[in-house]
């Protein structure tokens, strides 16, 4: 018995049981509805607050070249910033205390569930939710005439590979950190700078030059530039660069994810 | 036995992650002010828009203020559901020469150290940042404290009366972080609609926001005191009803 749990557990990923972890959030997920909806409304009000209301003082942003206006400029890196958030919440707080708190992965992993799977599932999971955030607020942008080019068609396979590939990212902290103390270091420490200072709010060309690559480096501000050039129709090569980091992200993380799960589950 | 039993006992829980989360709750508003204040601020056109100050000066005084709404508001929400129901350490603490009195007024002054504990850093980074214009800027830290207890009490007595946590999803969603982003915060609320702006100055936000800059950036005025008085009254109103409820909660 204990040999075929071990089996089991240690299978590859398979798409059918990985949707079976799905599956079980939707379930588990019916009585939060209320924190689903409400979930598309922090990133509207930043977008009228500052969008708009700070924005009246904002003369014209330049973004590759083009001078277009900060609410156009902003809309889209808000879109990428609620993307984070989404994949925080699903790939990091909600697995966080599934595996420390609830030890709901122990009851999973005894069934024909692996590992890969949950790590998988966890993801998909949260890519699912983090697109059906993002097509809303694409429709706000819409609606707001804040979308300038038929290229924003593509915004929605790019929000669900910048959601793949942040949760994939967010699924290694679950599998660094144990002490409830973690979550709030990751916040200030990890999702605070990268929310305020990925060229989300602001041009990458105001920070001190030595500062640059870095901001270019994090993964939100490849999400929110791919984003953006989609919505102003700004498109050129670079923007291949982004969806190439992105996904070249997701893979990565991924399979270091699935290896951090095993060394937490299998002790 | 009293109120500051309560404090010592809070102070004792707190204690140990002291050092972690010292650094982190003014590691987040010295990084908010650098990316809005500074970042963003660069970009705006200062003219006369916000009454003759910069932006970064603008923005840090609102801040400073809805930073100590944001620290009351959630200091009233699971820490003490959680004492109330699920830890029950308020049932405990009766079962002492405890008084449900002793219990908000124990909470409401640990409030108040926490605030402390928020605002004076973050009041010295604004001081090495050369934000405030005027001596009567220490003014601000009793200020602030008033903010965080008026907009906690209300909260307290509204917790006192829960049954699960949901609510709270609602509050920080649909007011409090509206609250942040349009009490004058980020922008003066003259560009609001009339309606809003209506209600922003039914809101405890704006009073202490204005309060604030009254402090620190503008002149004092006479309008000062009807702030003074708006947030002392809901403190007032807060604490009567949280007596209340609480009463009716941990006594029956």
């Amino acid at each position: 018995m204990a040999a075929e749990v071990a089996t089991a557990r240690d299978q590859p990923v398979s798409v059918h049981r990985a949707l079976k972890l799905v599956r079980r959030n939707l379930l588990a997920y019916k009585h939060f509805w209320i924190a689903f909806v409400s979930g598309f409304f922090e990133p509207f009000f930043y977008l009228v607050a500052v969008g708009f209301g700070v924005g009246q003082f904002i003369d014209d942003v330049s973004f590759v070249g083009a001078q277009i206006e900060y609410a156009t400029f902003l809309a889209p890196g808000l879109l990428a910033a609620s993307t984070l958030n989404g994949a925080i919440f699903d790939g990091f707080f909600t697995p966080f205390f599934k595996l420390n708190w609830m030890k709901t992965y122990d009851g999973i992993v005894t069934t024909p569930v692996s590992i890969p799977d949950i790590a998988v599932g966890e993801v998909v999971w949260a890519t699912i939710r983090g697109t059906i955030y993002g097509t809303g607020f694409l429709a706000v942008m819409l609606s707001l005439g804040l979308i300038h080019s038929p290229w924003a068609l593509l915004g929605i396979p790019a929000v669900m590979l910048s959601a793949g590939a942040l949760s994939a990212g967010a699924m290694i902290l679950t599998g660094f950190t144990k002490q409830i103390s973690s979550l709030e270091k990751v916040m200030t420490l990890i999702v605070f700078p990268l929310f305020l200072f990925s060229g989300t709010f602001f041009p990458v060309s105001l920070y001190p030059r030595v500062l640059q690559p870095v901001v270019q480096a994090t993964p939100l501000y490849h999400a929110a530039t791919l984003l953006r050039s989609l919505t102003t129709g700004e498109v050129s090569p670079a923007t291949l660069g982004h969806v190439a980091y992105l996904a070249g992200m997701l893979i990565l993380a991924g399979a270091i994810a699935i290896r951090l799960m095993r060394r937490r589950l299998v002790s | 036995m009293s109120a500051s039993d309560v404090v010592v006992r809070n102070g004792l829980v707190f204690w140990r992650g002291w050092r972690a989360s010292f650094f982190l709750s003014v590691l987040s508003p010295v990084m908010f002010l650098s990316a809005m204040g500074l970042g963003l601020g660069s970009l705006v056109d200062e003219g006369q828009s916000f009454g003759g100050v910069t932006y970064l000066q603008f923005f840090a005084t609102g801040i400073l203020a809805s930073s100590a709404m944001q620290s009351g508001v959630f200091s009233a929400t699971y820490p003490v559901l959680s004492k109330i129901m699920w830890q029950r350490n308020y049932e405990a603490m009766l079962a002492s020469p405890l008084s449900v009195r002793d219990i908000l007024f124990g909470e409401l002054g640990w409030g108040a150290l926490t605030l402390t504990q928020l605002s004076v850093p973050f009041f010295v980074v604004m001081s090495i940042m050369g934000i405030f214009d005027s001596w009567t800027a220490v003014a601000t830290i009793p200020v602030v404290i008033l903010v965080g207890l008026s907009c906690a009490a209300p909260v307290f007595a509204f917790t006192a009366t829960l049954q699960t946590d949901e609510a709270y999803t609602w509050i920080f969603r649909f007011i409090v972080t509206p609250l942040f982003l349009l009490s004058g915060t980020f922008f003066p609320i003259q560009e609001l609609p009339a309606w809003g702006q209506v209600v922003a100055h039914a809101t405890p936000l704006f009073h202490g926001v204005e309060l604030v800059r009254q402090l620190t950036i503008y002149d004092i005025e006479p309008s000062a005191l009807w702030h003074l008085g708006y947030l002392l009254a809901l403190l007032g109103i807060g604490v009567t009803l949280g007596l209340r409820n609480l009463e009716k909660r941990l006594m029956a």
